[in-house]
């Protein structure tokens, strides 16, 4: 084999490495299309999962107008620079040089993106950061089921999923990102950059969004409104574990040229340790959220979940008998947060605010007291509590709650947050598709009294009970 | 410090292990006993735990407790007729009653015990199940 076909073969590597890995990641959709399906209730299945079918489109397209951009352009903006763009001079400094190399890239106009056989790699790296921001929109998707509006939820997903996260990453993600540069910040499988700004971002929408009609009661206690299809649930759950060991793997850097694996930062690790690691969080997951939970099903199974975003952080360095206690912990303590949240009047249907916000901010923090003092380039400050916990302060709140609650606060005001009463009770699948999910249920006894009990419910105006929910 | 690197150059040039506590053997034997109790934990939770109800009483421990305070009653019942009957010395008492209790006190603890934690957690369920009715 000739040099030249020794360096093709570099690039053909890389680019299928990512290309295959983003493919696998498809599947963590595939994975909350039935994880959310299956936690409706017969009346809203369709359109929770046309709505994360959505999630697709919406990011997909603004990740691509801006959001590609926004990772590369962000990562000075406020602290060493300003935001670059075609108005930056690259010659300004050398930083400024090596960033604006990528930012180029990254135009919606730029001829990277398109099929180029000079550039095999920004495309794969597009596909893959897309379908991040996807996984980042969806944890929103879920918590909100039954009584957003459509186009609300497209708005909002926009928002989270092709900008501020996409902040939160060019800061703490991005090799020039001042979350590293300055405070030495690590967050290897993203737990705050992505779990925690999405799960704090769904909990300032739930506080202005308001919790289902009939999920608490005259005394405003919590009043359970269980899965329709808990199978189905878990089987998208068991999707979404397949797409997590892809989004893990696509978080290792291996490019042409290159003699070892590295995090984003630069610094080194295997793909071996992701493997080991991510299956031990699963497993210690899993049974610290059984244990929690005493063997509630849909807690067990986000446990696995809550499990790798409580390691995500720190998953290249730890060693696997930190990964099982931390994960045990962080799985163990997410029902308990769940349900804190429910007595709170926060109506979170899939409990996305525990398993995200909750273990996305235990997972980072986590790195500033089991992975302290690590040393990660020249000039770049040690692991640390500090360096960890201001960062994830800014994930949590400055991009993930206050830009959630800011956004569905001028939604609501605008009355485009929340669907008209007459049609949440009567349900979403027909309210907004005109179909019904299961149109042969209405052979079914049962169903056909429930509906006709809805329908005289919506007639009154009375709180209405409905199907799974207990007395 | 959990990482067992001092500079940067150490670290990113590193070939071997990288992992936290590397430097620090007893850490990880610590972190893997808990790691292993928690296992262990997890299989003694999946008998106990039935889905949120109380907990289906285990008919060996249940035996055991039976059997225990059982015995417990009988050698008090048994002492106590004994003690009628036969009135001993004071020298005789004292063998006797020392010969008794090494015997019977750990039979009277397990029972004291297995009863005391049966019904506290007996209560604790009741509360618990009070508190979700």
């Amino acid at each position: 084999m000739n040099a030249e076909a020794q360096e093709f073969l570099g690039t053909f590597i890389s680019e299928s490495y990512y290309f295959y890995a983003s493919v696998f990641m498809l599947l963590i959709h595939a994975g909350f299309l039935a994880y959310e399906g299956g936690a409706s209730r017969t009346k809203n299945v369709l359109a929770t999962m046309v709505k994360n079918l959505l999630t697709l489109s919406s990011v997909g397209l603004a990740f691509f107008f801006f959001g590609w951009w926004v990772y590369n352009a962000f990562p000075l903006f406020p602290v060493s620079g300003g935001i670059l763009g075609p108005w930056t001079n690259p010659a300004t400094n050398e930083t400024v040089k090596a960033a604006m190399a990528v930012v180029e890239t990254s135009y919606p106009w730029s001829p990277a993106l398109a099929p180029n056989t000079a550039d095999h790699l920004t495309g794969v790296f597009f596909f893959a950061f897309a379908l991040f921001a996807m996984t980042t929109a969806s944890i929103l998707s879920g918590a909100l089921i039954e009584r957003v509006k459509i186009g609300a939820y497209i708005i909002m997903s926009i928002v989270l999923g092709s900008f501020t996260w996409v902040v939160a990453a060019a800061w703490g993600w991005n090799p020039f990102g001042w979350f590293y540069t300055a405070f030495g910040y690590h967050d290897f499988g993203c737990s705050a950059v992505v779990h925690g700004v999405s799960g704090f971002f769904t909990l300032g929408v739930l506080l202005n969004l308001g919790p289902r009609i009939g999920k608490y009661d005259e005394r405003g206690n919590p009043r359970p409104i269980l899965p329709h299809n808990l199978p189905l649930t878990m089987v998208g759950l068991m999707l979404i574990f397949v797409g997590f060991y892809a989004f893990l793997a696509a978080c290792l850097i291996f490019l042409p040229g290159y003699t070892r694996e590295t995090t984003i930062y630069g610094t080194p690790m295997t793909l071996a340790s992701i493997g080991v690691n991510t299956t031990l969080a699963l497993a210690a997951g899993i049974i610290g959220a059984y244990i929690s939970s005493k063997a509630d099903p849909f807690f067990t199974i986000s446990g696995g979940l809550a499990g790798i975003i409580s390691v995500g952080a720190g998953m290249d360095l730890y060693h696997p008998t930190v990964v099982i206690v931390l994960a045990f912990f962080g799985a163990f303590l997410m029902p308990k947060v769940a349900l804190f949240i429910e007595k709170l009047g926060i109506d979170d249907a899939v409990g996305a605010f525990g398993v995200h916000g909750f273990c996305g901010l235990l997972g980072s923090l986590a790195v500033g007291v089991l992975a302290t003092g690590y040393p990660q380039g020249e000039g770049v400050p040690v692991t640390g509590f500090i360096g960890q916990l201001i960062p994830t302060l800014i994930c949590v709140i400055v991009l993930g709650f206050i830009p959630g609650y800011a956004t569905s606060w001028l939604l609501k005001k605008l009355r485009l947050l929340r669907v008209p009463r007459d049609e949440e009770i009567a349900g979403l699948d027909i309210a907004d598709l005109g179909v019904e999910g299961y149109p042969e249920y209405s052979m079914n006894w049962a169903t056909a009294t429930v509906t006709a009990q809805n329908r005289a419910e919506a007639v009154t105006g009375r709180l209405e009970p409905h199907p799974g929910m207990q007395e | 410090m959990s990482s067992p690197f001092s500079n940067p150059k150490e670290f990113l040039e590193a070939e071997g292990p990288i992992y936290t506590f590397g430097n620090n053997p007893l850490m990880i034997t610590f972190l893997l006993i808990v790691s292993g109790i928690l296992f262990l934990w997890f299989i003694y939770a999946s008998y106990k735990i039935k889905s949120g109800k109380p907990p289906a009483k285990n008919p060996v421990a249940l035996s055991l407790l039976i059997v225990a305070s059982a015995f417990s009653l009988a050698g008090g019942v048994y002492n106590s007729t004994v003690d009628k009957i036969h009135q001993p010395t004071k020298r005789e008492s004292r063998v006797i009653s020392s010969k008794q209790q090494q015997w019977q006190l750990p039979i009277t603890l397990i029972g004291m015990v297995a009863s005391g934690s049966w019904l506290q957690r007996h209560s604790q369920k009741r509360q618990r199940k009070r508190k979700y009715q």
